[in-house]
């Protein structure tokens, strides 16, 4: 250790550069596994795996025994600095006391945590800098300290990641949070969902309002026929979107985007670090078996960076995540509590430690297929620069447990097999789901993040990345997820989403012609057809039922003014084709699944979308009155055992 | 894009062919299909009748026959940019499945006989419904080869869009429920055969649901196009005796007459019985003989099948199967196809000029360069017409189910009081006091006028005169006019 700290720095960093590029890197870390051994630490058999393992998937030897299960953190990072004679602490309190708060106050936070340092003191007559770090030997460490400390000696102290990530937390947690909520607002105000609505925005609403006010006062039934159109030719407009993209969607299973040789054929040697988010919320039941589920990945676990982000109130779950014991690649992240209370908040907040080149958010509940992981790398590699994000399709594994459970499998199936696929294969803006999302780290840290005052930051995003002219696809694997099968539960969830969607819409219409400038007509159609539509359709629904129930009841001629030859022609069709239409490809998405005792239900279709009017309507009614306001889906209600 | 760009090319070609026949026929033979004059009618009466409603078609009939007449009224183009349309969305299909040029060509021109284009440029409607039914067989064989959920949906789609063109196509379920069923070696799995059922049945039994609730708010009744007396059912021909096998006799007949024609179809189907009984399964069978299906359910129920073009769709159906499945099975199979099509092609102009089918036999009498027979021209309408554009006549009171020719070529819906009318009955109960013309069919026992005053039939009508009569239609003008 003392020797190390004698070495000129310069000259040091060189050394380490060398050593951790040269030929004889290998070599190295063999070593370091047989220090392992000669500790006590691994038995000969288990390096042994480690070295298998290693010539497999690369990766530091180290790093390999830990992310196995080998060796526990704490082993694993004092072992590192004894065998690099550094210095180890693990003592919080000392870490933070040996910090020179006014030095750390010249570095970004975000900086310090993406490479892992943090210079605690800096004796300028010396010309000695004291660190702490998590990754001795690393890229990012040699980078950091040649950047600020090209001309100091250098005493590196080791420190555990999570004791980093809390030091941290300890001097920057203002900042991170403030980043977290307000990072995109500072990047791009115009895309935050903060402020709901624009001042043009409220004069063109309150316009239409009085416009419509006026009418009905004047010209009642001129008023009604002039909406009634705007109605119908709207159903019509966003009937014939949708039937367009379905099937261009449904052309999409001739042709597998990813086979299984793709896959195989991938270097696995090459694989790049993969950051998986998991944000959890009161979910102790479920804690296991997202971590039986995500140990079946296919996916080097040296190159696996999980990090589960908790709240800071819910004790339960953290115990119950610690009581698994996950290995050393397993970060478990304590969200500060602060409003909006969010998802994208947490996600934001995990991503300032990501650590992976790709990265990946799964709900607590979720069973991704084994080779998704991999499926994205292909994905990426075969892409290129400009895509942000692939989606993975969603699905349900309690489908049979009630009506509703039936009703969203059949409602999912279509969306991700058929109608997300079409959006991509007709090159239009994504509204990306809920999880299963795969982004490029980088791109996705350049457009801000996830946007924590959207109730629905995932379709957000993937408006957004499209207006940014990043792309975003969709990969053939399913990532398979707990149904809703309480209906208040379902309602809270649903109107969470619809009044995302309201959100994403009023957010990205803020600008229109700068909106056009960026995704062009067909985005731009295809925009509001869908994140438009979707909310607006839900809305109208229960009115033209009702008028087409009361008619049909009563036969009463009151609404025939209000429907004019075209209109009634329009409405008709809307009735007939549109309904169809809407059943049809359902039934058609579920016959894909070969899930052939979901097809009858498909008729009860009318009876679920008038569950979404429901949602609709409470979705509306938060928007003005607690439009950030996080409706908390509960999961692990469902009573179907997890066959993982 | 390459696609397209096909598509639009062979459209273009198959227009130019089309329209050049039906020019030449309409302009220098006087003579158009009835049933185009028919359609061209509806839709003058649904855009520009009085009020113009859709509904003024009629409901009785499948819709998508006048669905492009309401888009553009014109007997000639109309229908053959349609056919020329599915033409070339069906050649498209035969490439896509197959992408050998030489036999596609030689397909292409063997296709073009005069029974197909008798259909393509005189009865649209029925080719458009032949190669709705071709695809939607051609689609459920390509799902059973490949199992895509896309060929199933096309199935469906296929099968609903063509009960809008024919309502007769409800007959085709029980033979493709019966395929999906009593599938032994395909699909096992009965649920799974179930959910092909529910697939391909759905569209068309939304599409019947569809057209009840039509007939329903615009009739009154839910049923009425099954038993109005031109509908459906009413159209039943009382006289054939099912217990005296008629109807297999006529069906036999109808193999016996048109063997030559569809010596492909038949010569398939003996590779189709070997290929499928060999797998002890008769799922792709039952498919191919949908053809042969309709054939004997039409005849079953009285509607007679004697036209030579009913033969179309046997051919469809053979080009598909073959396409589909014998490529690669049988050596020098695509020369042995072109060969029995071109005995299908030559015998189409040696027997169709023997045709029962007036319109039929003299299209093959015209491709053959001959005169179209008197009797089948529009002449005696198109007469009528100018007359009554002479006459500047408004206010005419006619049965349009007898006299619609010349409806449509008199080109002024809004002259006309017919039965669509609210007015009609009140106009045809006393005609004097608010008709100022009377246009009646002499020789067509339907028509309602002549059977409400059957003294018309010498020549009178009470308060009104003669001011026009030849061979078809008299014209009579109330008395006391200006």
């Amino acid at each position: 250790m003392v020797n190390f700290l004698e070495l000129n720095t310069e000259k040091k960093i060189s050394i380490l550069v060398e050593d951790s590029l040269s030929s004889t890197k290998v070599e190295s870390f063999k070593k370091f596994g047989e220090y392992l051994v000669t500790s006590g630490l691994i038995t000969k058999q288990q390096l042994k795996d480690g070295l298998e393992y290693q010539s497999k998937y690369g990766g530091k030897i180290g790093w390999i025994l830990s992310s196995l299960g080998y060796i526990s953190r704490l082993d694993f990072f004092r072992s590192l600095a004894n065998f690099h004679k550094l210095e180890f602490c693990n003592n919080q309190n000392k870490i933070t006391a040996l910090i020179d708060t006014k030095l750390i106050q010249n570095y970004s936070f975000l900086e310090l945590a993406e490479n892992e340092i943090i210079p605690a003191s800096l004796d300028s007559k010396k010309r000695e800098v004291v660190v702490f770090t998590s990754n001795p030997f690393s890229k990012k460490v040699i980078n950091f300290l040649n950047q600020h400390f090209s001309s100091y000696k250098v005493r590196q102290i080791v420190i555990t990641d999570l004791d980093l990530i809390k030091t941290l937390e300890h001097f920057y947690k203002k900042n991170f949070i403030d980043r977290a909520v307000h990072g995109l607002f500072y990047l791009s105000p115009e895309f935050s969902a903060a402020r709901v609505f624009s001042k043009l925005q409220l004069l063109i609403i309150a316009g239409l309002f009085y416009t419509f006010l006026f009418g009905i006062y004047y010209e009642p039934v001129i008023t009604l026929i002039v909406v009634n159109i705007i109605i119908q030719t709207l159903y019509v407009l966003s009937l014939l979107f949708k039937f367009v993209v379905s099937i261009s969607g449904a052309l999409s299973e001739m042709e597998e985007y990813i086979t299984d040789e793709d896959v195989k054929n991938l270097p696995e040697k090459d694989l790049p670090v993969y950051t998986v988010l998991v944000p959890v919320y009161k979910e102790p039941n479920v804690i296991r078996n997202l971590i039986s589920c995500l140990k079946k990945i296919s996916y080097p676990a040296n190159k696996l960076d999980v990090i589960i982000l908790f709240e800071e109130d819910d004790k339960a779950t953290l115990q119950a995540a610690k009581d698994c014991k996950p290995p050393i690649n397993w970060r478990f992240i304590i969200v500060p509590d602060c409003q909006p209370r969010t998802k994208p908040k947490a996600c934001n907040y995990g991503l300032f430690f990501a650590r992976g080149k790709y990265l990946t958010i799964y709900d607590a509940e979720d069973i991704p297929e084994p080779d998704q992981l991999k499926k994205a790398v292909v994905a990426f590699n075969r892409g290129g620069d400009k895509y942000l994000c692939f989606q993975a399709a969603l699905n349900y594994f309690n489908k049979d447990e009630n009506f509703l459970t039936k009703m969203f499998t059949l409602e999912y199936s279509y969306w991700f097999d058929y109608l997300l696929p079409g959006l991509y294969n007709l090159k239009l803006p994504i509204p990306l789901g809920g999880t299963s999302n795969h982004f490029d780290l980088e791109k996705l840290r350049s457009i801000g993040g996830w946007d924590p005052y959207n109730t629905t930051e995932d379709a957000d995003i993937g408006i957004r990345a499209f207006g940014k002219s990043f792309k975003v696809g969709v990969i053939n694997s399913t990532t398979y997820e707990e149904a809703n099968s309480k209906l208040k539960n379902w309602l809270r969830q649903r109107s969470r989403w619809i009044k995302g969607y309201m959100q994403t819409l009023l957010v990205h219409s803020r600008n229109i012609v700068k909106l056009y400038k960026s995704v062009g007509l067909k985005g731009l159609l295809g925009f509001f057809l869908l994140i438009g539509g979707t909310p607006i359709s839900f809305l109208v629904n229960p009115i033209m039922w009702f008028v087409f129930c009361v008619w049909l009841i009563t036969q009463t001629q009151t609404f025939i003014d209000f429907f004019p030859t075209v209109v009634l022609y329009l409405s008709l069709t809307n009735l007939l084709v549109g309904n169809f239409i809407g059943v049809y490809l359902c039934m058609l998405s579920v016959f894909k699944r070969k899930y052939y005792n979901l097809l009858f239900y498909t008729f009860l279709n009318p009876i679920y979308w008038m569950l979404h009017s429901i949602a609709s309507y409470i979705a509306l009614y938060e928007l003005f009155i607690k439009p950030f306001y996080w409706q908390k889906t509960e999961h692990g209600l469902t009573k179907y055992k997890l066959n993982i | 894009m390459r696609e397209f760009i096909f598509f639009i090319i062979f459209t273009f070609v198959f227009f130019a062919i089309f329209f050049t026949i039906s020019y030449d026929l309409y302009y220098r033979h006087n003579y158009i299909h009835s049933d185009l004059l028919y359609f061209g009618e509806k839709a003058l009466l649904a855009k520009e009748g009085n009020p113009p409603r859709v509904e003024n078609i009629g409901l009785v009939y499948p819709p998508l026959g006048f669905l492009p007449f309401l888009l553009y009224n014109d007997v000639i183009i109309t229908p053959t940019f349609v056919s020329a349309l599915l033409s070339s969305l069906l050649f498209i299909f035969f490439i896509n499945i197959c992408e050998n040029c030489i036999i596609n060509f030689v397909i292409l021109i063997i296709l073009i006989n005069p029974l197909y284009l008798f259909l393509a440029t005189q009865k649209y409607e029925l080719l458009a419904f032949f190669i709705t039914i071709a695809l939607s067989v051609g689609n459920l064989l390509l799902y059973y080869k490949y199992k895509y959920t896309i060929y199933a949906f096309l199935a469906g789609i296929l099968t609903g869009l063509s009960f809008m063109l024919d309502f007769r196509s409800i007959f085709l379920i029980p033979l493709y429920l019966l395929g999906i069923l009593l599938d032994k070696v395909y699909i096992k799995e009965v649920d799974n055969k179930l959910g092909i059922c529910l697939v391909v049945i759905t569209p068309i039994v939304c599409c019947v649901l569809g057209w009840m609730y039509l007939n329903f708010i615009f009739k009154g009744e839910a049923l009425f196009f099954l038993y109005e007396k031109e509908s459906l059912l009413g159209s039943f021909d009382e006289h054939s005796n099912f217990l005296e096998f008629l109807w297999l006799i006529r069906s036999v007949k109808f193999f016996y007459e048109k063997v030559w024609i569809i010596l492909p179809y038949l010569l398939l189907l003996f590779v189709v019985i070997k290929n499928d009984c060999n797998y002890a399964c008769n799922t792709i069978l039952y498919f191919y003989l949908a053809p042969v299906w309709l054939l004997f359910i039409y005849n079953y129920f009285g509607y007679k099948v004697n036209s030579f073009y009913f033969t179309v769709l046997f051919m469809l159906i053979a080009i598909i199967y073959a396409k589909i499945y014998l490529n690669s099975i049988i050596k020098y199979f695509d020369t042995i196809l072109v060969f029995v099509f071109v005995v299908s092609f030559v015998f189409s102009y040696k027997i169709g000029i023997n045709s029962e089918e007036l319109n039929e036999k003299n299209f093959v009498r015209f491709m053959l360069g001959k005169e179209v027979e008197m009797e089948l021209r529009f002449t005696y309408a198109k007469e009528m017409a100018n007359v009554i554009n002479t006459y500047e006549a408004k206010n005419i009171l006619c049965d349009d189910r007898t006299c619609y020719k010349v409806v449509y070529f008199a080109r002024n819906a809004k002259r006309f009081i017919l039965p669509y009318s609210y007015e009609f009955e009140t106009y045809l109960s006393n005609p004097h006091l608010f008709a100022d013309y009377v246009l009646v069919n002499m020789k067509n026992s339907k028509d309602l006028i002549v059977n409400r005053f059957p003294i018309i039939k010498n020549g009178f009508l009470s308060k009104f005169y003669k001011v026009f009569e030849n061979e078809e239609y008299a014209l009579f003008k109330r008395e006391n006019q200006n």
